[in-house]
Formats: C-alpha cells, structure tokens, sequence
C-alpha cells in the first residue's frame, strides 16, 4: 500500500514473543498513524481496571505515512499509552531519526505489551526483530545507553536509532520519559515508567535499506520543497527565526517581553535578572558563545538542534544538547536560576536521566518553594539545600529522584503526589492539572487557551495547539483571549489539527499545523482522495477516543481543573488581578457542548461517536 | 499632540529598520484621546511590514501575529483598539505567543 511501510511489530514481553500485524487500508485511512492510530490500539487492547503499570498496558510507537520521506523533520513518532500521573491517556511525540529508521526497516510501528521476567531491549532490523538482553545497561544513561547498544551491534552514530529509557524509568519515576537520539523526548505523562514496568530499556532501530513506496513521490517532493522555502523565511520572518535559531530566543524575545514566562513556580511573573544575564539566553549568545555543532533530524534543513559545550563556570567543558526554550525556562526562571550554563547542563541532566524537563521544572520549583518557605527542611531533603538557582542542589535533587534516593523518592512520585506527601501547605504550591500532570513552560494564566486545554485535555499535556491556522477552521485571524468564549471556540474548533499532524509521522517545528497542506501530502503520499474533512475526523477521532479511554478509567470531568496555584490570579505582570476561574464552570460547559459531548458527565454523545465511525464507543460509554 | 512610546521586538523590528534588531523603540506624535486602532491604521497605510506583521487594516483588526501591550498590560485588558492615548504612553508589540 503506498505510504505505509505495510505493517507494525507486536511484541509481547511476557511470552518473549515477535509477530508482524497488518492495519486494513480502511483503518489506516480512518486512524493514518501516530496519535491518531496509538489512541485507537490503546482504546482497543487496554480495557477498564489495568493500571499504567499492569503488564496488559500498552506502549505504541507509531510513525505515519510521511515517516522517512523528503517531507522536512519526518524522523519523528507518537508514544502513547496509559501514564502514570494520570491514570489516564498518555501521548507525546519526539523527533530525531527513529519514525523514519522503524520505516526503514519495513515497520511503521511497535505495539509493545506484557511484561519481561528480565531486563531487555528490542532490536529491529530490516529482517525483522528480536528481544535482547539488557541487565548491563541498568542504571545507564539515556546517553550511555545510546552509545552502549550501538558499540554492542557494530552500528555507528547515524546508523542505527534508539528510543529508550534511563535510571527515571527503570525505578518508575512517574515522571519518566522515552527519549532517542540523545535529547529528543516524549515525555508527558510518565510513558518512560510504563516502558520500565515492561522491564524494557530500548528499543533499537537500525537504518534499513527498505523505502516505502508514495503514489506521487514527485508532488511530495514538491510538497517538501515548499515547506523548507517557508522554513526559510520566504516572507515569513517568525519562521526564519525559528530556521536559524529553533526555539533559543523564545525567553528573550518572546516570553520575558510578553510576560508569560513562569518565574519561580508561577509566584510571580517578573523575572529578576540584570539584562547582561537575560542576553545570554539569546540564540546569538548561544550560539556564539557555546560552540554549536549542528545535529539535525532526519531530513531537517533547520538550523534548530545542536550540541553545544559549556564555556565558563564550574560545568564548563560539558557536553549537552543545546535545550529547548522549555528546557531554558525550567530550569530557569521556574527554579530561580539566571544563569543560562547552569540552565543548559540542569536541563540535560533530565534528558539524560530519562525524565520530562517541564514536570521536573515545576517539581523542583515546588520542592524549592516548601524549603524556602520552611514546610521542609535540610533533614527531609537529606541535607540539599533547595534553594533558588542553587545549581549543584538542584543537580543533586534531579539524580535523587532518578534513583527515588531519599527525599528523591517523594519527588519521583511528579508534582501533585509529591506535593500531598509533603503535605501542609505544599498542595497549594503545587502547578499541576487535577488529572494529575504537570503544564509547559509558560505562565498559562496568561494564556487561557493553553490553561483551559491543559486542563481539559485526556492526553496529560496540551492537545490543542495555539499555531493551528484559524483561517482553515473557520476563525479569524485575530481573537480576544480573555475573553472566554473566545478561549473556548478557539480550543474547540482547533481541536483536531493537533492530534492529525500528529498522525502522518512529521516534526510539527518544521510542517506547522498547516492542515491543508498535511492533506496534500498525505494524497501525494497514499493516492487516496483523502480531504480536509477527513483529516478532522482522524483528529476528532483520537480526542474523543482518548476522553472515552480516561472516562472509562476513572477519570471524570471533575478532573478537567486546574490545581489551585495553576488556576490563581496572577499578582503581578501583565495581567495583574484577572484570573480565570470565575468563568471556568460555564467554559467547560460550554466546551463539552460544542465538542458534542454530554454537559454533565462529558462522555461523547451517541451521536457524536457513530459520526465518526465509533459505535462501539457509543456501546461501551451509554450501553 | 502627545507623544507616545512604541517598542517593538525581534523581526519585527522590520517594520522600521532595513537591519533586525533585537528591539527597536520609536517616539511617536498621536493626537490627545486617539484611540491605538487609528493610531496602528495610519502606521499600516505607510508601512508595509506593519501592515503585514501587525494591524490588517481590511478588517481593520489586529493580524493575530503580534501580542500588544498598552503600559505594561495586555492590550485586551485595557479597551483593546478602542484604548486612547495620552502623552507619555507606551506600546510594546511582540512577536505572538506561539505554543506549549
Ligand atoms: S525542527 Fe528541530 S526537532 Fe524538528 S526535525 Fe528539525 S532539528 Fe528536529
């Protein structure tokens, strides 16, 4: 079948067992890949009462039908499965190589279940499969575990891709992330302790010879072509910005300026650093100052990912990723630190140790902010002293939590458990939904779109995107985002773009959420008459089967909240005093209207389901 | 007549400048209670790179790029457009917030 690479590997731990299973064209056509089809296995296989780390949960990697083509950032996959902090859906997408190498291979993704009785790892070759050994890698790195698995099979750097997990996820810290290719992540929701349960450290994808077939390789290559001229900057300044610099200026020139940087636990918005200091977070000292080695993803033109060496202070000569703006913030202003070397190498250490940067930003910040304000002290912290921008505390604390070490082992349990097993007044200082995970890096009470979906997403992070083009969904250009039914519409009409550019297997820095132009590319890629409308419904589908999975698991709309510090009216900034939550009740109302979903319960409607081809959902939710 | 304050950030300091520079700040002469939606109309009708990046003067709106603040507060919590402008006022446009 053009555009797929024709079938995924299931394995199953328990019975050490490899097979290939084939999606029909009509299921590929309705789920196309990645969120779409890892929401629809995750549905499927993993029904009401198996916990996250019950053998029966799933994990899915899933590529999509651009996946290892000319098509810019197509290395990159969706991981979902059932997370930890929530209980409930988990799905995150990283970039780098592995998508397109799990192509090459002749896969276009891995259904893992079951449970190993020791510690392996899956290597995936264009021959097939098959489940090794890994008691010698416990305890490594995400970094040296890269290196050891390929120094073990002969692979160099580029030739082989692997997504695996640390320490964080072998001791099934809540809060573990997959990470492959050295600094790329999916992390939200803890899918890196699910793996860890599975006694899985890896899955290793070798560069195979093989090439799934595209309808008009012609047009997609055209199709390519016109997304780098737009990376370029043709006409686009914003994306030329992002084309030499990824996402390095997002703290100096967007959200310092713009007053929705989250500075030390969302205590206050105003960031305390001289402007020598501030400029170091820019792309052009960065750049400038720490020796940039470009190291793009699979057929990537941007000038984004790069690793990078520390040039002064007491971690200079250390290697790292250079971070993303995310990475930046928290373990910047969220924990109080002004020093961008200190940010850069604190940030790593979580890539490193297999865990999520943003859940970890507002752990430590909430764990400095309880021993500054004396709720815990020296003793329980087993003497680390967790103050404000004190780097080597923090640098301790990260790796105590990797090993759930001491008071490492409160932290490892994520922001909102941690925060009640500290008890007193730490649950209040908490940034967190009430599912259960914790939010990006930004203040979001600046940002109600961003609040509101974080809240009412089933996915344990954001599951609408601010860049999704208004134009294609029928918005305008320009919206009032404090004004809540604005937030709402938006949220809701904008709804599918997200989870479908998340299905076709590309890395959304590079395509955008441009939905018509995914449309073109998927046809050139399948030969299918696909349309617009039908891209919506592969998004809605995904978002309505992810909220019947976590209704079904316990989670209702009760849930759909903010904790209290995520929901507070921010005392200074930029939006002083205005606070959402007096509205919160009647949005959440009115956005389980528009998403054609009961307003009490939130279950989807009967009818909203059987129109996107989900009966068995309506079965399953109203009997 | 007043003066005001216009700072803008990154790229689109374009809209001024042939060079892009990290932050571009210009004074400008408004008349007393002019409001910033006539205010960003007439920088449209002179300026192209405004009228792309900042101020669609066809819906008369705001292009939906841009984040502005009137006195260190979201323009949208001021009276958005319709806010009017006295002597010493100052206006930061920035590049819009764009995800996560
Ligand atoms: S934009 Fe960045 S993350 Fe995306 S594919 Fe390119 S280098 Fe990778």
């Amino acid at each position: 079948m053009n555009g797929y690479a024709g079938k995924f590997l299931r394995v199953d731990l328990t019975r050490e067992k490899l097979t290939d299973e084939v999606f029909d064209e009509a299921t590929l056509r309705a789920y196309v890949g990645g969120t779409g089809i890892g929401a629809k296995v995750l549905y499927d296989e993993v029904p009401p009462g198996v916990a996250w780390n019950d053998p029966e949960n799933r994990v899915i990697l899933a590529s999509g039908p651009l996946g290892g083509s000319t098509i810019p950032g197509s290395g990159s996959y969706t991981v979902t499965t059932k997370g930890p902090l929530t209980n409930g859906a988990s799905v995150s997408q990283a970039n780098g190589f592995f998508g397109a190498y799990l192509r090459f291979c002749g896969y276009d993704g891995v259904i893992v279940q079951g449970a190993a009785k020791r510690w392996v790892y899956i290597h995936i070759t264009e021959n097939g499969a098959e489940l090794k050994d890994a008691s010698h890698l416990l305890g490594k790195d995400t970094w040296e575990t890269d290196d050891l698995i390929k120094g073990e099979l002969g692979r160099k750097e580029r030739a082989m891709s692997i997504a695996c997990i640390g320490p964080a996820g072998e001791n099934l810290v809540r809060v573990a992330a997959v990470c492959n290719d050295k600094g790329h992540v999916a992390g939200h929701n803890g899918p890196g302790a699910v793996m860890g349960s599975k006694k899985l450290k890896a899955i290793a994808v070798d560069r195979g010879r093989f090439r799934p077939t595209y309808s008009d390789s012609k047009r997609l290559t055209e199709i390519a072509k016109g997304i780098t001229t737009k990376l370029r900057g043709d006409g686009d300044p914003a994306k030329a910005t992002f084309f030499n610099f990824g996402t390095l200026n997002g703290v100096t020139q967007q959200a310092q300026p713009g007053g929705w940087l989250p500075v030390k636990n969302y205590l206050t918005q105003i960031y305390d650093i001289s402007p020598d200091d501030l400029e170091r977070y820019s792309g052009k000292y960065i750049r400038g100052n720490f020796e940039p080695k470009p190291n793009p993803c699979w057929a990537c033109p941007c000038h984004h990912c790069h690793m990078m060496k520390i040039p002064y202070g007491p971690y200079k000569g250390e290697i790292v990723e250079e971070q993303e703006y995310e990475g930046f913030v928290a373990f910047g202003p969220v924990t109080g630190q002004t020093d961008v070397a200190a940010t850069a190498v604190l940030s790593n250490d979580v890539d490193r140790w297999g865990m999520e940067v943003n859940e970890l930003g507002y752990l430590m910040g909430m764990a400095i902010e309880c021993y500054e304000k004396g709720i815990i002290n020296r003793e329980d912290t087993d003497g680390v002293e967790l103050k404000w921008g004190n780097a080597p505390a923090t640098r301790e604390m990260l790796r105590k939590i990797a090993f759930r070490d001491g008071f490492g082992n409160v932290l490892a349990e994520g922001v909102m458990r941690a925060s009640r097993l500290i008890g007193g007044e730490a649950p209040n200082m908490a940034v967190h939904t009430m599912k259960g995970n914790s939010v990006r890096g930004h203040d979001h009470r600046v940002l109600w779109v961003e609040l509101f979906d974080t809240c009412t997403s089933s996915t344990g992070t954001i599951e609408t995107h601010r860049g999704s083009p208004k134009d294609q969904y029928g918005m305008p250009a320009e919206m009032n985002f404090f004004d809540p039914d604005n937030v709402v519409d938006f949220v809701a009409k904008a709804k599918s773009a997200t989870p479908f550019s998340d299905s076709i297997g590309t890395c959304r820095f590079c395509v955008g959420l441009d939905t018509r132009n995914h449309v073109e590319a998927v046809r050139a890629a399948t030969g299918w008459d696909f349309t617009f409308d039908e891209a919506v419904g592969v998004g809605l589908r995904s978002v309505n089967l992810l909220r019947a999975f976590n209704l079904r698991h316990g989670i209702g709309p009760e849930l759909d909240r903010p904790s209290p510090r995520y929901g507070s009216t921010p005392v200074d900034g930029v939006a002083a005093g205005v606070g959402i939550m007096p509205h919160w009740d009647g949005m959440v109302r009115n956005y389980y209207q528009q998403m054609g979903w009961d307003p009490k319960t939130s279950k989807p409607l009967p009818e909203t389901l059987k129109n996107l081809g989900l009966e068995q959902v309506a079965v399953d939710l109203w009997g | 007549m007043a003066k005001v304050k216009l700072q803008v950030i990154s790229w689109l300091s374009r809209a001024f400048v042939a060079t892009e520079v990290n932050r571009y700040d210009v004074e400008l002469e408004v008349a007393e209670e002019e409001t910033v939606g006539a205010l960003f109309d007439r920088l449209a009708a002179e300026n192209k790179v405004f009228a792309d990046y900042v101020f669609d003067r066809s819906t008369q709106n705001l292009t939906g790029r841009v984040s502005v603040f009137f006195n260190n507060r979201m323009l949208e919590l001021v009276q958005g457009l319709d806010t009017e402008m006295k002597d010493g006022d100052f206006i930061l446009i920035v590049p819009a917030y764009s995800g996560g």
